[in-house]
Protein backbone atom coordinates (compact mmCIF):
# COMPACT_ATOMS: atom_id res chain seq x y z
CA UNK A 1 0.00 0.00 0.00
CA UNK A 2 1.02 3.65 -1.18
CA UNK A 3 -0.83 5.48 2.05
CA UNK A 4 1.25 8.32 2.23
CA UNK A 5 -0.53 10.31 4.94
CA UNK A 6 0.18 13.52 3.27
CA UNK A 7 -2.66 11.90 0.76
CA UNK A 8 -6.27 11.88 1.20
CA UNK A 9 -7.52 8.21 2.27
CA UNK A 10 -10.48 9.01 -0.48
CA UNK A 11 -10.48 11.04 -3.67
CA UNK A 12 -13.35 10.64 -5.65
CA UNK A 13 -12.87 13.07 -9.00
CA UNK A 14 -16.31 14.27 -11.07
CA UNK A 15 -17.99 10.98 -10.18
CA UNK A 16 -21.25 10.75 -12.13
CA UNK A 17 -23.58 8.17 -11.43
CA UNK A 18 -26.80 7.53 -13.99
CA UNK A 19 -29.08 4.41 -13.54
CA UNK A 20 -30.36 3.61 -16.37
CA UNK A 21 -33.10 0.42 -16.44
CA UNK A 22 -33.74 1.05 -20.39
CA UNK A 23 -37.18 2.48 -19.44
CA UNK A 24 -36.14 5.17 -17.00
CA UNK A 25 -32.89 7.25 -16.81
CA UNK A 26 -32.11 8.39 -13.12
CA UNK A 27 -29.02 10.54 -12.59
CA UNK A 28 -27.85 10.21 -8.81
CA UNK A 29 -25.02 11.95 -8.82
CA UNK A 30 -24.00 14.44 -11.01
CA UNK A 31 -19.99 15.81 -11.16
CA UNK A 32 -19.13 14.75 -7.65
CA UNK A 33 -15.80 16.33 -5.98
CA UNK A 34 -14.68 15.10 -2.94
CA UNK A 35 -11.61 14.06 -0.52
CA UNK A 36 -11.18 13.14 2.74
CA UNK A 37 -8.06 12.42 5.36
CA UNK A 38 -6.62 9.89 6.74
CA UNK A 39 -8.50 9.42 10.39
CA UNK A 40 -11.50 12.09 9.42
CA UNK A 41 -14.84 11.62 10.16
CA UNK A 42 -16.97 12.82 7.40
CA UNK A 43 -20.74 12.66 7.45
CA UNK A 44 -22.92 12.94 3.98
CA UNK A 45 -26.01 14.83 4.57
CA UNK A 46 -29.16 15.24 2.55
CA UNK A 47 -32.41 14.26 2.32
CA UNK A 48 -33.78 10.64 1.08
CA UNK A 49 -33.09 10.21 -2.75
CA UNK A 50 -29.68 12.89 -2.65
CA UNK A 51 -27.92 10.11 -3.68
CA UNK A 52 -25.72 10.08 -0.69
CA UNK A 53 -26.09 5.97 -0.59
CA UNK A 54 -25.39 5.55 -4.06
CA UNK A 55 -22.01 7.89 -3.19
CA UNK A 56 -20.86 5.78 -0.20
CA UNK A 57 -21.88 2.18 -1.90
CA UNK A 58 -19.69 3.94 -5.00
CA UNK A 59 -16.78 4.73 -2.74
CA UNK A 60 -17.57 1.31 -0.78
CA UNK A 61 -17.12 -0.41 -4.61
CA UNK A 62 -20.54 -2.02 -4.22
CA UNK A 63 -21.20 -0.21 -7.16
CA UNK A 64 -19.56 1.58 -10.15
CA UNK A 65 -19.42 5.26 -11.25
CA UNK A 66 -21.13 5.66 -14.53
CA UNK A 67 -18.12 8.11 -15.02
CA UNK A 68 -15.20 9.76 -13.14
CA UNK A 69 -13.33 7.91 -10.29
CA UNK A 70 -12.97 7.03 -7.26
CA UNK A 71 -9.39 5.86 -4.93
CA UNK A 72 -8.74 4.86 -1.67
CA UNK A 73 -5.31 5.20 -0.54
CA UNK A 74 -3.89 5.38 -4.29
CA UNK A 75 -6.19 1.87 -5.19
CA UNK A 76 -9.42 1.39 -6.65
CA UNK A 77 -12.76 0.47 -4.72
CA UNK A 78 -12.50 -3.12 -5.91
CA UNK A 79 -8.02 -3.02 -4.90
CA UNK A 80 -9.53 -2.15 -1.22
CA UNK A 81 -11.98 -4.69 -1.20
CA UNK A 82 -9.72 -7.20 -1.99
CA UNK A 83 -7.34 -5.56 0.55
CA UNK A 84 -10.19 -6.09 3.02
CA UNK A 85 -9.49 -2.43 3.78
CA UNK A 86 -13.11 -1.52 4.10
CA UNK A 87 -15.90 -2.25 6.63
CA UNK A 88 -19.54 -1.12 5.93
CA UNK A 89 -22.63 -0.73 8.26
CA UNK A 90 -25.92 -0.91 6.52
CA UNK A 91 -29.27 0.47 8.53
CA UNK A 92 -30.20 -2.70 8.94
CA UNK A 93 -27.80 -4.48 11.13
CA UNK A 94 -27.93 -7.60 8.50
CA UNK A 95 -26.77 -10.28 10.81
CA UNK A 96 -26.93 -13.85 9.70
CA UNK A 97 -29.36 -15.14 12.48
CA UNK A 98 -28.04 -18.84 12.47
CA UNK A 99 -24.88 -17.79 14.24
CA UNK A 100 -24.32 -16.39 17.71
CA UNK A 101 -23.37 -12.72 18.12
CA UNK A 102 -19.60 -13.85 18.82
CA UNK A 103 -19.54 -16.03 15.31
CA UNK A 104 -21.59 -13.23 13.46
CA UNK A 105 -18.25 -10.69 14.50
CA UNK A 106 -16.16 -13.62 13.60
CA UNK A 107 -17.84 -13.94 10.23
CA UNK A 108 -15.22 -11.48 7.97
CA UNK A 109 -12.19 -13.45 9.70
CA UNK A 110 -12.98 -16.31 7.99
CA UNK A 111 -13.69 -14.48 4.21
CA UNK A 112 -11.35 -14.33 1.79
CA UNK A 113 -8.30 -15.03 4.57
CA UNK A 114 -5.67 -14.89 1.99
CA UNK A 115 -6.04 -10.92 2.34
CA UNK A 116 -5.20 -10.99 5.42
CA UNK A 117 -2.63 -9.21 6.81
CA UNK A 118 -1.08 -11.16 9.97
CA UNK A 119 -2.75 -8.57 13.00
CA UNK A 120 -5.97 -10.70 13.10
CA UNK A 121 -8.57 -8.69 14.86
CA UNK A 122 -9.74 -10.74 18.63
CA UNK A 123 -13.80 -10.71 18.56
CA UNK A 124 -13.97 -10.92 22.39
CA UNK A 125 -11.87 -7.54 22.46
CA UNK A 126 -14.22 -6.19 20.08
CA UNK A 127 -17.25 -7.39 21.83
CA UNK A 128 -15.85 -5.84 24.94
CA UNK A 129 -15.61 -2.49 22.93
CA UNK A 130 -18.52 -2.20 22.26
CA UNK A 131 -20.10 -3.37 25.62
CA UNK A 132 -21.41 -6.61 24.20
CA UNK A 133 -19.08 -8.95 25.72
CA UNK A 134 -22.02 -10.61 28.22
CA UNK A 135 -23.97 -11.42 24.92
CA UNK A 136 -21.13 -12.83 23.13
CA UNK A 137 -23.66 -16.78 22.91
CA UNK A 138 -26.65 -14.79 21.70
CA UNK A 139 -28.06 -15.19 18.67
CA UNK A 140 -29.48 -12.02 16.78
CA UNK A 141 -33.33 -12.69 17.27
CA UNK A 142 -33.03 -12.38 21.05
CA UNK A 143 -30.99 -8.88 20.78
CA UNK A 144 -32.96 -5.31 20.80
CA UNK A 145 -32.50 -3.07 18.08
CA UNK A 146 -29.15 -1.17 19.33
CA UNK A 147 -27.52 -4.32 20.21
CA UNK A 148 -27.56 -5.55 16.74
CA UNK A 149 -26.16 -2.44 15.46
CA UNK A 150 -23.46 -2.21 17.85
CA UNK A 151 -22.58 -6.42 17.18
CA UNK A 152 -22.66 -5.00 13.02
CA UNK A 153 -20.14 -2.54 14.13
CA UNK A 154 -18.00 -4.80 15.99
CA UNK A 155 -18.38 -6.88 12.81
CA UNK A 156 -16.83 -4.12 10.82
CA UNK A 157 -14.33 -3.40 12.94
CA UNK A 158 -13.58 -7.10 12.69
CA UNK A 159 -12.39 -6.26 9.08
CA UNK A 160 -10.02 -4.84 10.84
CA UNK A 161 -9.70 -1.85 8.19
CA UNK A 162 -8.87 1.83 7.83
CA UNK A 163 -12.22 2.50 6.04
CA UNK A 164 -14.88 2.52 8.09
CA UNK A 165 -18.33 2.69 5.64
CA UNK A 166 -21.48 3.50 7.50
CA UNK A 167 -24.89 3.99 6.02
CA UNK A 168 -28.14 5.55 8.11
CA UNK A 169 -26.30 2.85 10.60
CA UNK A 170 -28.77 4.07 12.98
CA UNK A 171 -31.70 5.10 10.63
CA UNK A 172 -34.09 2.21 12.04
CA UNK A 173 -33.40 2.54 15.86
CA UNK A 174 -35.90 4.55 17.75
CA UNK A 175 -35.21 7.98 19.00
CA UNK A 176 -33.79 7.48 22.51
CA UNK A 177 -31.62 4.14 21.39
CA UNK A 178 -30.18 6.64 18.40
CA UNK A 179 -29.05 9.42 20.74
CA UNK A 180 -27.25 6.45 23.12
CA UNK A 181 -25.09 4.87 19.96
CA UNK A 182 -24.12 8.25 18.93
CA UNK A 183 -22.09 8.68 21.96
CA UNK A 184 -21.16 4.77 21.67
CA UNK A 185 -19.83 4.82 18.36
CA UNK A 186 -17.53 8.30 19.04
CA UNK A 187 -16.59 6.39 22.35
CA UNK A 188 -14.95 3.10 19.98
CA UNK A 189 -14.00 5.62 16.93
CA UNK A 190 -12.03 7.65 19.60
CA UNK A 191 -10.38 4.27 19.93
CA UNK A 192 -8.46 4.33 17.23
CA UNK A 193 -9.51 7.36 15.18
CA UNK A 194 -10.01 4.98 12.12
CA UNK A 195 -11.48 7.38 8.64
CA UNK A 196 -15.40 7.39 8.63
CA UNK A 197 -17.63 8.17 6.38
CA UNK A 198 -21.07 8.33 7.65
CA UNK A 199 -24.42 9.00 5.53
CA UNK A 200 -27.43 9.99 7.67
CA UNK A 201 -30.31 12.79 7.48
CA UNK A 202 -30.03 13.76 10.73
CA UNK A 203 -28.60 16.97 11.35
CA UNK A 204 -28.04 16.52 15.25
CA UNK A 205 -25.93 13.12 14.16
CA UNK A 206 -23.96 15.09 11.49
CA UNK A 207 -23.10 17.87 13.96
CA UNK A 208 -22.35 15.82 17.17
CA UNK A 209 -19.78 12.78 15.18
CA UNK A 210 -18.63 14.58 12.35
CA UNK A 211 -15.06 16.63 11.63
CA UNK A 212 -16.39 17.81 8.11
CA UNK A 213 -20.05 17.55 6.93
CA UNK A 214 -20.76 17.32 2.96
CA UNK A 215 -24.53 18.02 2.04
CA UNK A 216 -26.23 17.02 -1.27
CA UNK A 217 -29.08 18.33 -2.90
CA UNK A 218 -30.93 15.99 -4.37
CA UNK A 219 -32.08 14.88 -8.22
CA UNK A 220 -29.75 15.01 -9.43
CA UNK A 221 -27.18 14.75 -6.35
CA UNK A 222 -24.71 17.41 -6.52
CA UNK A 223 -22.70 18.50 -3.66
CA UNK A 224 -24.09 21.99 -1.98
CA UNK A 225 -21.95 22.60 0.72
CA UNK A 226 -18.78 21.64 2.95
CA UNK A 227 -18.74 22.57 6.51
CA UNK A 228 -16.14 22.29 9.02
CA UNK A 229 -17.49 21.41 12.47
CA UNK A 230 -14.65 22.85 14.93
CA UNK A 231 -16.05 21.53 18.20
CA UNK A 232 -13.66 20.13 20.56
CA UNK A 233 -13.56 16.48 21.09
CA UNK A 234 -14.37 14.52 22.64
CA UNK A 235 -17.97 15.36 21.92
CA UNK A 236 -20.35 15.56 24.93
CA UNK A 237 -24.21 15.02 25.21
CA UNK A 238 -24.16 18.79 27.10
CA UNK A 239 -22.41 20.46 23.70
CA UNK A 240 -26.19 19.40 21.90
CA UNK A 241 -27.49 22.50 23.86
CA UNK A 242 -24.50 24.77 23.57
CA UNK A 243 -25.04 27.97 21.36
CA UNK A 244 -21.91 26.66 19.19
CA UNK A 245 -23.65 23.54 18.19
CA UNK A 246 -27.19 25.11 17.62
CA UNK A 247 -25.21 27.21 15.10
CA UNK A 248 -23.88 24.56 13.50
CA UNK A 249 -26.94 22.93 13.06
CA UNK A 250 -28.67 26.21 12.11
CA UNK A 251 -26.03 26.46 8.87
CA UNK A 252 -26.86 22.88 8.11
CA UNK A 253 -30.25 23.37 7.99
CA UNK A 254 -30.01 26.32 5.94
CA UNK A 255 -27.56 24.45 3.04
CA UNK A 256 -30.17 21.67 3.26
CA UNK A 257 -33.52 24.01 2.40
CA UNK A 258 -31.18 26.21 0.05
CA UNK A 259 -30.16 22.98 -1.94
CA UNK A 260 -33.73 22.30 -1.80
CA UNK A 261 -34.90 25.35 -3.44
CA UNK A 262 -32.17 25.09 -5.96
CA UNK A 263 -33.44 21.79 -6.47
CA UNK A 264 -36.78 23.01 -7.33
CA UNK A 265 -35.57 26.02 -9.44
CA UNK A 266 -33.81 23.42 -11.28
CA UNK A 267 -36.77 21.44 -11.94
CA UNK A 268 -39.03 24.08 -12.63
CA UNK B 1 -33.05 -0.28 27.05
CA UNK B 2 -30.63 -2.55 26.01
CA UNK B 3 -31.95 -5.94 27.54
CA UNK B 4 -32.47 -8.62 25.23
CA UNK B 5 -36.14 -8.05 23.74
CA UNK B 6 -36.69 -11.86 23.39
CA UNK B 7 -37.84 -13.63 26.08
CA UNK B 8 -36.35 -17.13 26.15
CA UNK B 9 -38.95 -19.16 28.02
CA UNK B 10 -41.78 -20.22 25.37
CA UNK B 11 -44.84 -18.77 25.22
CA UNK B 12 -47.94 -20.14 26.44
CA UNK B 13 -51.02 -18.92 24.58
CA UNK B 14 -55.07 -20.06 26.23
CA UNK B 15 -56.16 -21.06 29.40
CA UNK B 16 -59.12 -23.45 29.11
CA UNK B 17 -59.56 -26.83 30.82
CA UNK B 18 -57.93 -28.20 28.15
CA UNK B 19 -55.35 -26.27 27.90
CA UNK B 20 -54.03 -26.59 31.42
CA UNK B 21 -54.34 -30.26 31.14
CA UNK B 22 -52.07 -30.24 28.03
CA UNK B 23 -49.60 -27.62 29.93
CA UNK B 24 -49.20 -30.00 32.49
CA UNK B 25 -48.50 -32.68 29.97
CA UNK B 26 -44.61 -33.24 28.72
CA UNK B 27 -44.41 -30.75 25.47
CA UNK B 28 -44.14 -33.80 23.22
CA UNK B 29 -47.32 -35.79 24.34
CA UNK B 30 -48.92 -32.24 24.29
CA UNK B 31 -48.87 -32.05 20.85
CA UNK B 32 -49.78 -36.25 20.37
CA UNK B 33 -52.83 -36.22 22.29
CA UNK B 34 -55.02 -34.41 20.30
CA UNK B 35 -54.51 -36.00 17.09
CA UNK B 36 -54.58 -39.18 18.74
CA UNK B 37 -57.93 -38.53 20.42
CA UNK B 38 -59.40 -37.44 16.89
CA UNK B 39 -57.90 -40.80 15.25
CA UNK B 40 -59.39 -43.11 18.33
CA UNK B 41 -62.82 -41.56 17.54
CA UNK B 42 -62.40 -41.84 13.84
CA UNK B 43 -61.43 -45.70 14.46
CA UNK B 44 -64.09 -46.11 17.36
CA UNK B 45 -66.83 -44.94 14.57
CA UNK B 46 -65.26 -47.27 11.99
CA UNK B 47 -65.73 -50.20 14.17
CA UNK B 48 -69.00 -49.16 15.54
CA UNK B 49 -70.33 -49.40 11.68
CA UNK B 50 -69.12 -52.26 10.51
CA UNK B 51 -70.51 -54.02 13.68
CA UNK B 52 -74.16 -52.68 13.27
CA UNK B 53 -74.30 -52.73 9.37
CA UNK B 54 -72.90 -56.06 9.22
CA UNK B 55 -70.66 -55.43 6.16
CA UNK B 56 -68.97 -58.12 4.73
CA UNK B 57 -65.17 -57.99 5.53
CA UNK B 58 -64.09 -58.70 1.46
CA UNK B 59 -65.75 -55.08 1.33
CA UNK B 60 -64.58 -53.44 4.74
CA UNK B 61 -63.11 -55.04 7.57
CA UNK B 62 -63.26 -53.70 11.34
CA UNK B 63 -59.81 -52.26 12.46
CA UNK B 64 -59.81 -54.52 15.54
CA UNK B 65 -59.08 -57.52 13.01
CA UNK B 66 -57.22 -54.99 10.69
CA UNK B 67 -54.56 -54.59 13.61
CA UNK B 68 -54.96 -57.98 14.22
CA UNK B 69 -53.51 -59.37 11.19
CA UNK B 70 -50.77 -56.24 11.62
CA UNK B 71 -49.42 -57.30 14.94
CA UNK B 72 -49.87 -60.96 14.75
CA UNK B 73 -48.07 -61.31 11.66
CA UNK B 74 -45.84 -58.18 12.00
CA UNK B 75 -43.01 -59.87 10.79
CA UNK B 76 -44.27 -59.85 7.79
CA UNK B 77 -45.46 -56.46 7.56
CA UNK B 78 -42.12 -55.04 9.00
CA UNK B 79 -39.99 -57.00 5.97
CA UNK B 80 -41.90 -55.74 3.27
CA UNK B 81 -42.57 -52.23 5.03
CA UNK B 82 -38.65 -52.14 5.52
CA UNK B 83 -38.21 -52.65 1.72
CA UNK B 84 -40.13 -50.06 0.90
CA UNK B 85 -38.93 -47.74 3.41
CA UNK B 86 -35.54 -48.67 2.13
CA UNK B 87 -36.92 -47.65 -1.33
CA UNK B 88 -38.25 -44.45 -0.30
CA UNK B 89 -35.40 -42.90 1.63
CA UNK B 90 -32.94 -43.79 -1.29
CA UNK B 91 -35.29 -42.14 -3.63
CA UNK B 92 -35.83 -39.32 -1.77
CA UNK B 93 -32.05 -38.84 -1.00
CA UNK B 94 -31.64 -39.41 -4.77
CA UNK B 95 -33.56 -36.73 -5.98
CA UNK B 96 -33.13 -34.00 -3.35
CA UNK B 97 -29.33 -34.36 -3.98
CA UNK B 98 -30.13 -33.98 -7.80
CA UNK B 99 -32.81 -31.26 -7.09
CA UNK B 100 -30.07 -29.06 -5.01
CA UNK B 101 -27.25 -29.84 -7.48
CA UNK B 102 -30.13 -27.92 -10.25
CA UNK B 103 -31.18 -25.50 -7.51
CA UNK B 104 -27.70 -24.19 -7.22
CA UNK B 105 -26.64 -24.15 -10.63
CA UNK B 106 -30.06 -22.46 -11.41
CA UNK B 107 -29.84 -20.01 -8.65
CA UNK B 108 -26.38 -18.62 -10.03
CA UNK B 109 -27.25 -18.14 -13.44
CA UNK B 110 -30.11 -17.00 -15.04
CA UNK B 111 -29.12 -19.06 -18.36
CA UNK B 112 -29.21 -22.25 -16.67
CA UNK B 113 -32.52 -21.44 -15.03
CA UNK B 114 -34.18 -20.41 -18.35
CA UNK B 115 -32.61 -24.12 -19.54
CA UNK B 116 -33.43 -26.77 -16.78
CA UNK B 117 -36.68 -24.90 -15.64
CA UNK B 118 -39.12 -25.92 -18.56
CA UNK B 119 -37.57 -29.66 -17.89
CA UNK B 120 -37.90 -29.52 -14.74
CA UNK B 121 -41.58 -28.87 -15.55
CA UNK B 122 -42.16 -31.63 -17.75
CA UNK B 123 -40.64 -34.35 -15.31
CA UNK B 124 -43.37 -32.80 -12.94
CA UNK B 125 -46.40 -32.89 -15.18
CA UNK B 126 -46.12 -36.28 -16.48
CA UNK B 127 -47.55 -38.62 -14.28
CA UNK B 128 -45.83 -40.83 -12.68
CA UNK B 129 -48.09 -43.78 -12.95
CA UNK B 130 -47.43 -43.41 -16.70
CA UNK B 131 -44.00 -43.63 -16.57
CA UNK B 132 -43.64 -46.37 -13.97
CA UNK B 133 -43.83 -49.29 -16.32
CA UNK B 134 -41.13 -47.88 -18.43
CA UNK B 135 -38.77 -47.88 -15.95
CA UNK B 136 -39.91 -51.35 -15.14
CA UNK B 137 -38.78 -52.21 -18.56
CA UNK B 138 -35.45 -50.11 -18.21
CA UNK B 139 -34.55 -51.16 -15.28
CA UNK B 140 -35.66 -54.65 -14.19
CA UNK B 141 -37.62 -55.96 -11.27
CA UNK B 142 -35.33 -54.92 -9.20
CA UNK B 143 -35.21 -51.84 -6.57
CA UNK B 144 -33.85 -49.58 -9.30
CA UNK B 145 -37.03 -48.43 -11.21
CA UNK B 146 -38.69 -48.02 -7.33
CA UNK B 147 -35.94 -45.45 -6.22
CA UNK B 148 -35.84 -43.79 -9.49
CA UNK B 149 -39.95 -43.26 -9.63
CA UNK B 150 -39.50 -42.00 -6.06
CA UNK B 151 -36.83 -39.69 -6.64
CA UNK B 152 -38.55 -38.30 -9.94
CA UNK B 153 -42.11 -37.19 -7.70
CA UNK B 154 -39.30 -35.81 -4.85
CA UNK B 155 -37.26 -34.28 -7.02
CA UNK B 156 -39.44 -31.10 -8.12
CA UNK B 157 -40.67 -29.04 -4.91
CA UNK B 158 -36.83 -29.41 -3.56
CA UNK B 159 -35.88 -28.17 -6.80
CA UNK B 160 -38.59 -25.33 -6.85
CA UNK B 161 -37.97 -24.00 -3.05
CA UNK B 162 -34.40 -24.48 -3.51
CA UNK B 163 -34.16 -22.01 -6.02
CA UNK B 164 -36.54 -19.55 -4.09
CA UNK B 165 -33.94 -20.09 -1.07
CA UNK B 166 -31.20 -19.83 -2.72
CA UNK B 167 -31.93 -16.33 -3.86
CA UNK B 168 -34.17 -15.18 -0.44
CA UNK B 169 -30.89 -13.79 1.16
CA UNK B 170 -30.31 -10.57 2.94
CA UNK B 171 -29.37 -8.19 1.10
CA UNK B 172 -27.09 -6.05 3.87
CA UNK B 173 -25.32 -9.46 4.50
CA UNK B 174 -24.86 -10.28 0.55
CA UNK B 175 -23.36 -6.71 0.28
CA UNK B 176 -21.01 -6.66 3.54
CA UNK B 177 -19.62 -10.23 2.14
CA UNK B 178 -19.26 -8.65 -1.06
CA UNK B 179 -17.60 -5.41 0.30
CA UNK B 180 -14.81 -8.24 1.40
CA UNK B 181 -14.42 -9.83 -1.96
CA UNK B 182 -15.56 -12.93 -0.62
CA UNK B 183 -15.46 -15.81 -3.34
CA UNK B 184 -18.45 -17.47 -4.41
CA UNK B 185 -17.82 -20.54 -2.86
CA UNK B 186 -17.55 -18.90 0.97
CA UNK B 187 -20.95 -17.00 -0.16
CA UNK B 188 -22.48 -19.75 -0.97
CA UNK B 189 -21.25 -21.70 2.01
CA UNK B 190 -21.63 -18.73 4.76
CA UNK B 191 -24.75 -17.54 3.63
CA UNK B 192 -27.34 -18.57 0.71
CA UNK B 193 -26.75 -22.64 1.85
CA UNK B 194 -28.08 -21.65 5.72
CA UNK B 195 -30.31 -18.85 4.36
CA UNK B 196 -32.39 -21.57 2.10
CA UNK B 197 -32.77 -24.21 5.04
CA UNK B 198 -36.38 -22.91 5.92
CA UNK B 199 -37.42 -23.41 2.61
CA UNK B 200 -35.33 -27.21 1.88
CA UNK B 201 -37.12 -28.21 4.92
CA UNK B 202 -40.57 -26.94 3.57
CA UNK B 203 -39.71 -29.01 0.50
CA UNK B 204 -38.61 -32.18 2.54
CA UNK B 205 -41.97 -32.25 4.74
CA UNK B 206 -43.47 -32.54 0.96
CA UNK B 207 -40.94 -34.74 -0.50
CA UNK B 208 -40.60 -37.02 1.88
CA UNK B 209 -44.52 -38.57 1.65
CA UNK B 210 -44.18 -38.39 -1.92
CA UNK B 211 -41.44 -40.67 -1.60
CA UNK B 212 -43.50 -43.14 -0.13
CA UNK B 213 -46.07 -43.00 -2.80
CA UNK B 214 -43.33 -42.95 -5.51
CA UNK B 215 -42.28 -46.30 -3.95
CA UNK B 216 -45.80 -47.98 -3.70
CA UNK B 217 -46.52 -46.86 -7.27
CA UNK B 218 -43.40 -48.99 -8.33
CA UNK B 219 -43.56 -51.73 -6.33
CA UNK B 220 -47.39 -51.96 -8.17
CA UNK B 221 -45.90 -52.82 -11.18
CA UNK B 222 -42.68 -55.36 -10.47
CA UNK B 223 -42.38 -56.39 -7.33
CA UNK B 224 -42.47 -59.51 -4.78
CA UNK B 225 -41.35 -57.61 -2.09
CA UNK B 226 -42.44 -53.94 -0.56
CA UNK B 227 -46.21 -53.44 0.83
CA UNK B 228 -47.05 -52.22 -2.39
CA UNK B 229 -46.70 -55.70 -4.06
CA UNK B 230 -48.48 -56.82 -0.79
CA UNK B 231 -51.58 -54.77 -1.72
CA UNK B 232 -51.44 -55.71 -5.09
CA UNK B 233 -51.55 -59.53 -4.38
CA UNK B 234 -53.77 -58.95 -1.19
CA UNK B 235 -56.42 -57.06 -3.92
CA UNK B 236 -56.38 -59.62 -6.05
CA UNK B 237 -56.90 -62.55 -2.99
CA UNK B 238 -59.87 -59.81 -1.92
CA UNK B 239 -57.96 -60.44 0.83
CA UNK B 240 -59.03 -56.78 2.54
CA UNK B 241 -57.76 -57.19 5.98
CA UNK B 242 -54.44 -57.70 4.69
CA UNK B 243 -54.80 -55.01 2.28
CA UNK B 244 -55.89 -52.52 5.37
CA UNK B 245 -52.66 -54.14 7.29
CA UNK B 246 -50.43 -52.84 4.67
CA UNK B 247 -52.20 -49.42 4.00
CA UNK B 248 -52.22 -49.11 8.20
CA UNK B 249 -48.07 -50.11 8.10
CA UNK B 250 -47.87 -47.23 4.91
CA UNK B 251 -49.30 -44.60 7.17
CA UNK B 252 -46.85 -45.21 10.01
CA UNK B 253 -44.41 -45.34 7.91
CA UNK B 254 -45.31 -41.82 6.59
CA UNK B 255 -46.11 -40.32 10.04
CA UNK B 256 -42.33 -41.88 11.24
CA UNK B 257 -40.67 -40.21 8.92
CA UNK B 258 -42.74 -36.94 8.90
CA UNK B 259 -41.91 -36.87 12.46
CA UNK B 260 -38.25 -37.47 12.14
CA UNK B 261 -38.14 -34.72 9.38
CA UNK B 262 -39.98 -32.40 11.48
CA UNK B 263 -37.56 -33.06 15.04
CA UNK B 264 -34.21 -32.72 12.31
CA UNK B 265 -35.77 -29.33 11.51
CA UNK B 266 -36.67 -28.22 14.40
CA UNK B 267 -33.19 -28.39 15.73
CA UNK B 268 -31.81 -27.30 12.34
CA UNK B 269 -34.05 -24.15 12.31
CA UNK B 270 -33.57 -23.09 15.97
CA UNK B 271 -33.00 -19.33 14.22
CA UNK B 272 -35.88 -19.06 12.36
CA UNK B 273 -39.11 -17.44 13.05
CA UNK B 274 -41.50 -19.99 11.95
CA UNK B 275 -40.09 -21.82 15.37
CA UNK B 276 -41.70 -19.41 17.59
CA UNK B 277 -45.00 -20.17 16.41
CA UNK B 278 -44.62 -23.59 17.87
CA UNK B 279 -42.93 -21.83 21.91
CA UNK B 280 -39.95 -23.72 20.44
CA UNK B 281 -37.27 -21.74 22.48
CA UNK B 282 -33.90 -20.49 21.14
CA UNK B 283 -30.41 -20.07 22.63
CA UNK B 284 -29.42 -21.63 25.59
CA UNK B 285 -27.09 -18.90 26.54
Amino acid sequence: MDASPTLPHIQVMDVTKIFDDGAERLTALDGVNLSVAHGEFVTLLGPSGCGKTTLLRLIGGLAEPTSGRITIAGRTPAEAQADKDLGFVFQEPSLLPWRTVWKNVRLPLELNRHSDRGVRADVDDLLRLVGLERYAGYYPNQLSGGMSQRVALARALAVGASLLLLDEPFGALDEITRESMRYELLRVWEADRKTVVFVTHSITEAVTLSDRVVTLSGRPGRVSGVTQIDLPRPRRRSMEREPEFLRYSGLLHDLLAQGGRAERAGVG
Amino acid sequence: MDRPVRPIAARRRGSGFLQKLLDGARPGLMYAIPPAAVLALCGVSWEIWTRISKTPEYILPAPTKVLARLVGDIGFFAGHGAVTLGEAIAGFLLGAAIALVGATLMAHSRVMERSLFPLAILVKVTPIVAVAPLFVIWFGFGPMPKVLIASLITFFPVLVNGVTGFRSLDRGALDFMRSLRASRREVFLTLRLPSATPYLFAAFRVSIPLSVIGAVVGEWFSADRGLGSVIIVAHSNLDMVTLFAAIFALSFIGIALTALAAVIERRALFWHESEYETGTSTAST
